[in-house]
């Protein structure tokens, strides 16, 4: 007596639609927060290994200024070749007209990954030149050519 | 909806695993970030690249004692000095290579050239600055300089000295043929050293004691810096070093010049003695300075340089 004007068959349909709109979202939600917290993982890990290639890269100019520009000087630096599972590139660019400080030079190490698109920024001052190069993400090596500074794959 | 039966929370169901699911991944993703944040408590120092560093500096005290304590024993010949220096740089090599090992780094150092000179030297405090026999009170010490290091003078008795202006005062006189650099030692009431260099610029320190030393090279008169007082300066190289007046003034001297062939021998020396011990002043071969070629290993770095060892040329 109480099914009246009721359709089982309606009645199902609704529960269906309700249940799996409920579970899209929480789906949605879910793919979204894990997403952010992946994107947050890749920047942290990013400007550690940022750096860490910042540090070396100033200790081997501070050893090349105290020997005067003579000679040559390496540092291999071991970094992680995925961030979070992902490639990710470093690159040094140039970044002095920025500044003006006298007899340094201001050079930005930029490491990005492209999915998601993640870019962190470093910057590092020198008194001898660095080379503006762009190695994959991995073992690196900083050299002194013997007239600049170079960050190479190692 | 009961006759649904046990069929039941499907869709929960579905849901429950896909969330399983996003949080294993979520897991995964944090997982990679342990070992960067471990990284990140690391010192960057652990490359040791101010160890490199200091070892240049040490290097540098290390060899430039070894090159002095050369000049003053067994110090016959330049071939003496050379075996002698590099048997010092070799054994100081082997030390300090011991030593760096033990922090895991490995280390050598050897000569790469070295610059023979010749030592001149004063030690009678109680004599004049003439030459040997005493005849010549304006004579040249040494020509065809091009560097010299370690030139002391000190003056023992000030009452010799005379008085500024007055025309025989003692003047050490440098020139390179064209433009000339003097230092003049006088006295009126304290000890004065006067500099004039080649363009013009004169300046006059006074020593605070009775007895001052004058370490020219160096820059300083008894023990506090002179400003004005640079050694040579505004000449061109080579240049030669003179006395003037040496009869007016009394004391020891000593200087280190890159002139390698005054030979000790009277014959084509006569202003120097062939006695070293006799006072007077005499030559010696010395060695000037040594180009040591360094380098420095460890796990993660390499660092190859080379440093001129030049004890003396701008410290006290």
């Amino acid at each position: 007596m109480d099914d009246r004007a009721v359709s089982a068959t309606l009645g199902y349909a609704l529960s269906l639609t309700i249940a799996t709109l409920l579970v899209s979202g929480i789906f949605i939600g879910m793919a979204d927060y894990v997403g952010d917290q992946r994107e947050r993982a890749i920047r942290s890990e990013l400007k550690v290994i940022g750096n860490r290639i910042a540090a070396d890269v100033a200790a081997v100019d501070r050893m090349v200024t105290a020997a005067n520009e003579t000679g040559s000087a390496t540092i291999s630096t071991e970094l992680p070749a995925f961030v979070a599972g992902r490639q990710y590139t470093i690159n040094v660019t140039d970044i002095s007209d920025e500044t003006n400080a006298a007899g340094n030079q201001l050079y930005s190490i930029n490491l990005t990954t492209t999915d998601p698109a993640v870019e962190v920024k470093v910057r590092v001052k020198t008194q001898t030149t660095l080379a503006e190069t762009t190695v994959t993400g991995g073992d690196i090596e900083i050299v002194y050519t013997g007239s600049e500074l170079e960050v190479r794959s190692g | 909806m009961a006759d649904v039966g046990d069929d039941r929370g499907q869709l929960l169901l579905l849901a429950a695993v896909g969330l399983a699911i996003m949080f294993v991944t979520l897991a995964l993703v944090m997982n990679t970030v342990i070992y960067t944040e471990n990284l990140a408590t690391r010192s960057s120092k652990v490359a040791g690249g101010s160890e490199a560093t200091s070892y240049l500096a040490a290097v540098e005290d290390g060899i430039g004692g070894i090159v002095e304590y050369a000049n003053y024993h067994n110090n016959t010949t330049h071939a003496d000095l050379q075996s002698n220096l590099s048997d010092g740089v070799d054994e100081w090599s082997d030390a300090a290579g011991t030593l760096y090992a033990q922090s895991g780094a490995g280390t050598n150092i050897s000569i790469q050239s070295i610059n023979n000179g010749t030592r001149i030297e004063q030690d009678d405090a109680s004599r004049n600055f003439t030459n040997t026999t005493g005849n010549a009170t304006d004579w040249t010490l040494v020509t065809n300089v091009n560097e010299t290091r370690k030139f002391r003078i000190n003056i023992t008795d000030e009452t010799v000295l005379k008085s500024a202006g007055s025309g025989d005062e003692f003047e050490v006189n440098i020139t390179d043929g064209s433009d000339h650099w003097r230092l003049n030692i006088t006295h009126d009431t304290e000890t004065n050293i006067s500099v004039r260099n080649a363009s013009g610029g004169e300046v006059t320190c006074t020593a605070s004691n009775t007895e001052p030393w004058v370490n020219v090279t160096a820059g300083t008169v008894a023990g506090e810096e002179c400003t004005g007082l640079n050694f040579a300066q505004g000449l061109t190289t080579p240049y030669s070093i003179e006395f003037r007046n040496a009869d007016n003034v009394t004391g020891t001297y000593e200087l280190i010049v890159t002139n390698a062939s005054l030979a000790k021998n009277a014959g084509t020396n006569p202003h120097f003695s062939d006695d070293d011990s006799s006072g007077q002043p005499y030559v010696t071969p010395a060695i000037y300075s040594t180009r040591i070629d360094i380098t420095y290993q460890s796990p993660r770095l390499y660092f190859n340089t080379s440093v001129r060892v030049v004890p003396g040329e701008d410290d006290g």
